[in-house]
């Protein structure tokens, strides 16, 4: 009886122990704003790799070539538009791009979460604006606007004559 | 003309790119097209010619502030760590700052301009004057005609020193009042447009010319100018040199070209040249005249040995004067002296003699109190009282030897 009682105590210290430890690794901050007011437009350097030196970041543009242009070496990427939501997610086109690319920050990574299709057309000076914590996708070319989330196109999208 | 170009520009440029950057709602080309329209007109504030200009710049400033001013948020978010008002703020202070050095670089060519006005007008001044000295000079050298006529010519020659003289130490005082507050930032700004100025207008060509005629009338020495002209020539050079020490630098710095060092050379020759000449004159001349005035005191070239010369002089003749008491001589002698004191040193020549430093004041009032013991001591002394004094004496007592032979 005595040994039962002294098996009872050490599990109960054991599953203490494990209640707080998994009480620490919850440990969270809650309604974070990862948006970014104004976009950042990148110009790669001769290794495709590009800085954002105020929003701390730095990738390589060479995935998304070959994401948006296969194997066609004769178009490249003369600067990366990015932006970030409040949710912490990517966005990110260029010039001659059909699609935007929403990325979704890991250790040492972005991992693609969502790759929404703008037009079949190649984008023509594309835009990110921010406008009430949401993203916009401007075509300058013909003020088209284009609001966006992770999971893709936005209802209610119009078309704006500025 | 350029600025009126380069302000339309800068308003087209930045209705074009705000017009279109709203046009585009892009934030990103919001941002760009605010940078390059700041940047533009910063250039252009910075590189402003006129106060007109920077005046016009200012206005695009308010223009670019208003055409943003809707963007703030954006643009605070976009410029960090700047700010939209930081941004014009700095616009409008640069434009501020650049006003104001404008501001300061026209004063000081108006001062140029007006300077060089002023040095030609002097130059024409001195050019008259020199002539019509000469001339007369060269009349009365050549003359063959009667003493009266010629009295009056170097009468005429003496007047048309005297007015020359006077100019001169106008002239001076004049450059001196306008440079002495010149700092050496103000001679910078301005040095490079006083290098413009003609030989014919430079300050250094003008004094050039004023010392070489002073040096050639004195060095001539034709006996035509008298001890009151030779020490009035001494004050314009002691003048002269004491505005040259305070300004000369400042002069040579300004009008001295490449060739600074050789002009500042070639005047301090020049003034120690002129100095020596004058000094050398003006003794001689006071020399001159005491002798014609049977005066005669120790030699003398300069303001110590002269009052060192005045001072034995006085004191020996007082020693003198003690010795014979009953002679009028040492009076006499002292009233020739007094004369020259009181009448030429004191009053005619009165103003050269205290502003060349001829003699200083603590001097002037030392050998006033020496004058005073000779003059007591050179005084003749009055016998009557002591005569009368005794006849009166022996009067009474011959009246009481009378009265008691009566009785």
């Amino acid at each position: 009886m005595k040994m039962r009682f002294k098996v009872f105590i050490k599990i109960i210290w054991l599953a203490s122990f494990v209640v707080l430890a998994t009480a620490c690794n919850k440990f969270v901050v809650e309604n974070v704003n990862y948006s970014q007011q104004i976009e950042s437009v990148l110009i790669p350097d001769e290794n495709g790799t590009v800085h954002d030196v105020r929003h701390g970041i730095t990738f390589n543009v060479e995935p998304f070539e070959k994401q948006e242009f296969g194997e066609d070496e004769s178009i490249e990427i003369k600067e990366v538009r990015l932006i970030r939501n409040a949710q912490g997610y990517y966005f990110i086109t260029a010039n001659q791009f059909k699609n935007v690319y929403v990325m979704e920050p890991g250790k040492s990574e972005l991992r693609l979460m969502n790759k929404i299709k703008i037009s079949e057309e190649r984008l023509n000076a594309p835009a990110f604006n921010l406008r009430d914590s949401k993203v916009q996708l401007i075509k300058t070319d013909t003020d088209e606007i284009i609001t966006l989330n992770e999971n893709g196109l936005q209802e209610n999208n119009e078309e704006e004559q500025s | 003309m350029k600025s009126l170009i380069k302000t339309i520009n800068i308003i087209f440029i930045s209705i074009l790119l705000t017009g279109t950057a709203l046009a585009q709602t892009s934030d990103y080309q919001v941002k760009k097209n605010f940078e390059e329209a700041h940047n533009e007109l910063r250039v252009e504030i910075e590189t402003a010619m006129t106060v007109k200009e920077v005046d016009s710049l200012m206005k695009e400033v308010s223009n670019l502030e208003s055409l943003y001013k809707d963007r703030e948020e954006l643009l605070d978010h976009a410029l960090y760590p700047e700010t939209y008002s930081g941004s014009i703020d700095q616009l409008k202070q640069n434009a501020r700052n650049t006003e104001h050095k404008l501001l300061i670089i026209e004063d000081k060519d108006e001062k140029l301009a007006k300077l060089s006005n002023e040095l030609s007008s002097y130059r024409s001044e001195i050019t008259h004057l020199n002539t019509r000295t000469d001339s007369l000079r060269n009349l009365i050298s050549d003359s063959e005609q009667s003493e009266q006529k010629l009295s009056a010519l170097v009468q005429r020659y003496r007047n048309s020193m005297e007015e020359r003289d006077e100019f001169v130490l106008n002239m001076i005082d004049s450059l001196f009042t306008s440079y002495r507050d010149m700092d050496s930032k103000s001679i910078a700004e301005i040095g490079e447009n006083a290098r413009e100025i003609g030989n014919e207008n430079n300050p250094l060509e003008i004094l050039q010319v004023v010392m070489e005629k002073n040096i050639q009338i004195l060095k001539a020495n034709d006996g035509s100018l008298n001890t009151e002209d030779y020490l009035r020539m001494y004050v314009v050079q002691s003048r002269f040199s004491e505005v040259w020490n305070q300004i000369g630098n400042d002069l040579v710095t300004l009008y001295g070209g490449n060739n600074t060092s050789q002009w500042e050379s070639n005047i301090e020759d020049k003034l120690g040249d002129w100095k020596a000449s004058a000094s050398k004159n003006m003794w001689a001349s006071i020399d001159k005249h005491l002798e014609q005035q049977n005066v005669d005191l120790n030699a003398f070239d300069n303001n110590e040995s002269f009052y060192s010369a005045i001072e034995t002089f006085i004191s020996n003749a007082t020693d003198a004067s003690r010795d014979k008491v009953v002679t009028n001589e040492n009076y006499d002698d002292f009233q020739a002296f007094y004369d020259f004191w009181n009448g030429k040193i004191k009053n005619e020549w009165g103003e050269f003699v205290q502003e060349g430093e001829v003699l200083t004041m603590a001097q002037i009032s030392s050998i006033d109190t020496e004058m005073m013991s000779w003059r007591d001591e050179a005084k003749p002394k009055s016998f009557l009282i002591p005569i009368l004094f005794g006849l009166s004496l022996i009067t009474i007592v011959g009246l009481i030897i009378v009265l008691a032979r009566k009785n």
